[in-house]
């Protein structure tokens, strides 16, 4: 096919370059292209240009990243994503909690002011609060009597699946968190007393990955 | 002499890497979990490759790379096929990455040193290095959206067609912002051509 090529447009040409110089310009264009490159010296010489910067490009390196850690973050995410909310045997609230879909449906029954959720984990370079950020439990509804309340904070190396099989050994719950400060509300069952609560806490001080576990003192229902 | 990155990579055309995509993704749409350990470990080095030549915080890139693959998760039973698998994967990364890759480059941004107008002096040697200083600069110190056509197009080796599929925008977009990262890298060409020019 013949073509006029000098009114063919050299810009539209030159910014086609680097797909040509690839391999993956449609085969129409690269047809049109070679054409144009035949006749004029300026796209030429900018075809050179531009297979220059390309080598030059390629050379840098990019970082390899070991997948395994990442992989069993990712799986324990869809574990979670799966957690089906247990049918309560207790008397008390269920000790599992949704994850994501709580986050989606962001609902917070809890009277607790300016905690933000999704907005920190852009921000936290702890990758378990990516994560966590979802995790303020939903009660199905109706209101729910919680026992005695601790706040807590624990190392961020502490994995989710750690951090819950550490709560149910007390039987205690998340009710909110993490704030921006990666602090947890978490709640006792409603019936448990004093001297068991403190037993409680102990429980959660003795793990090497809480950093704080506190009561919060006053009986009260706001945070 | 294209980058031997790109083609260990398998370029994005073969057919038999994507039917077995396919195929794994199927699986995927049915809940197989070997099926996504399986893409899991192949797009999580494809991914990291492409973000790690966007950004330097591997924090972030975990981060993207994880949610990507979970939406892959939660969506393989809509995926239509009327997209490569890889362009739909990285889409969604590059989607997904934008505002920590944007507040990444306006903080990389602050650090940008100028570069030089002319050439300079100095010995062969110390010349590579600061040479390769100098385009690293320049790529951290362009737009995501140039950074990201000129990563899709010269490090993982994709079509204009595919780019547009994955920042999900015309191809005449894809070419602008091609054309703006090639000029602006211009710029640095002559310092990394001296003293000799690497075939």
């Amino acid at each position: 096919m013949q073509h006029m090529t000098e009114s063919v447009s050299c810009d539209a040409m030159q910014k086609a370059l680097p797909w040509f110089i690839t391999g993956r310009l449609a085969e129409g264009e690269a047809v049109e292209l070679r054409a144009h490159l035949g006749v004029c010296e300026t796209c030429r010489q900018e075809l050179a240009a531009e297979e220059q910067l390309r080598s030059l490009i390629g050379v840098e390196n990019s970082v390899e990243l070991a997948p395994q850690a990442s992989m069993r973050k990712f799986f324990e995410r869809l574990d979670n994503l799966e957690a089906i909310p247990a049918s309560a045997p207790t008397q008390t609230a269920p000790s599992r909690f949704r994850r994501w879909q709580v986050a989606a449906a962001v609902v917070v029954t809890v009277q607790a002011a300016g905690l933000t959720f999704l907005g920190v984990r852009l921000n936290a370079t702890d990758p378990r609060t990516v994560t966590a950020a979802a995790y303020v439990t939903r009660s199905a509804g109706a209101e729910h009597t919680f026992g005695p309340r601790l706040r807590m904070v624990v190392d961020p190396s502490l994995s989710m699946a750690e951090f819950e099989k550490m709560l149910q050994s007390i039987d205690a719950q998340i009710i909110s968190g993490p704030s921006e400060a990666r602090v947890y509300t978490v709640a006792l069952p409603a019936a448990v007393g004093s001297k068991d609560e403190a037993a409680r806490l102990a429980v959660l001080r003795q793990n090497p990955a809480v950093r704080f576990a506190e009561p919060i003192s006053a009986p009260d229902t706001r945070q | 002499m294209p980058p031997a990155s790109f083609l260990s990579d398998a370029a994005p055309a073969t057919r038999p890497s994507e039917a077995r995509e396919r195929a794994l993704l199927a699986r995927i749409a049915a809940h197989d979990r070997e099926a996504m350990r399986e893409l899991y470990l192949t797009y999580h080095r494809r991914l990291g490759r492409f973000l790690t030549r966007l950004t330097s915080r591997h924090d972030l890139v975990e981060e993207i790379i994880n949610d990507t693959l979970v939406v892959v998760w939660q969506k393989a039973p809509e995926f239509r096929g009327d997209s490569r698998v890889s362009t739909w994967i990285i889409g969604i990364a590059y989607r997904r990455g934008l505002k920590c890759l944007r507040a990444e480059q306006r903080a990389s941004e602050n650090m940008q040193m100028p570069l030089p107008e002319d050439g300079w002096a100095g010995d062969e040697s110390a010349d590579n290095n600061v040479a390769r200083d100098w385009l690293e600069r320049a790529l951290n110190a362009l737009p995501v959206d140039q950074r990201t056509a000129l990563e899709l197009t010269y490090y993982l080796g994709y079509s204009c067609e595919e780019v547009a599929s994955i920042m999900d925008c015309p191809v005449n977009t894809v070419k602008t912002r091609m054309f703006h990262a090639r000029q602006k890298l211009r710029v640095v060409l002559p310092l990394l051509a001296a003293p000799q020019m690497e075939p």
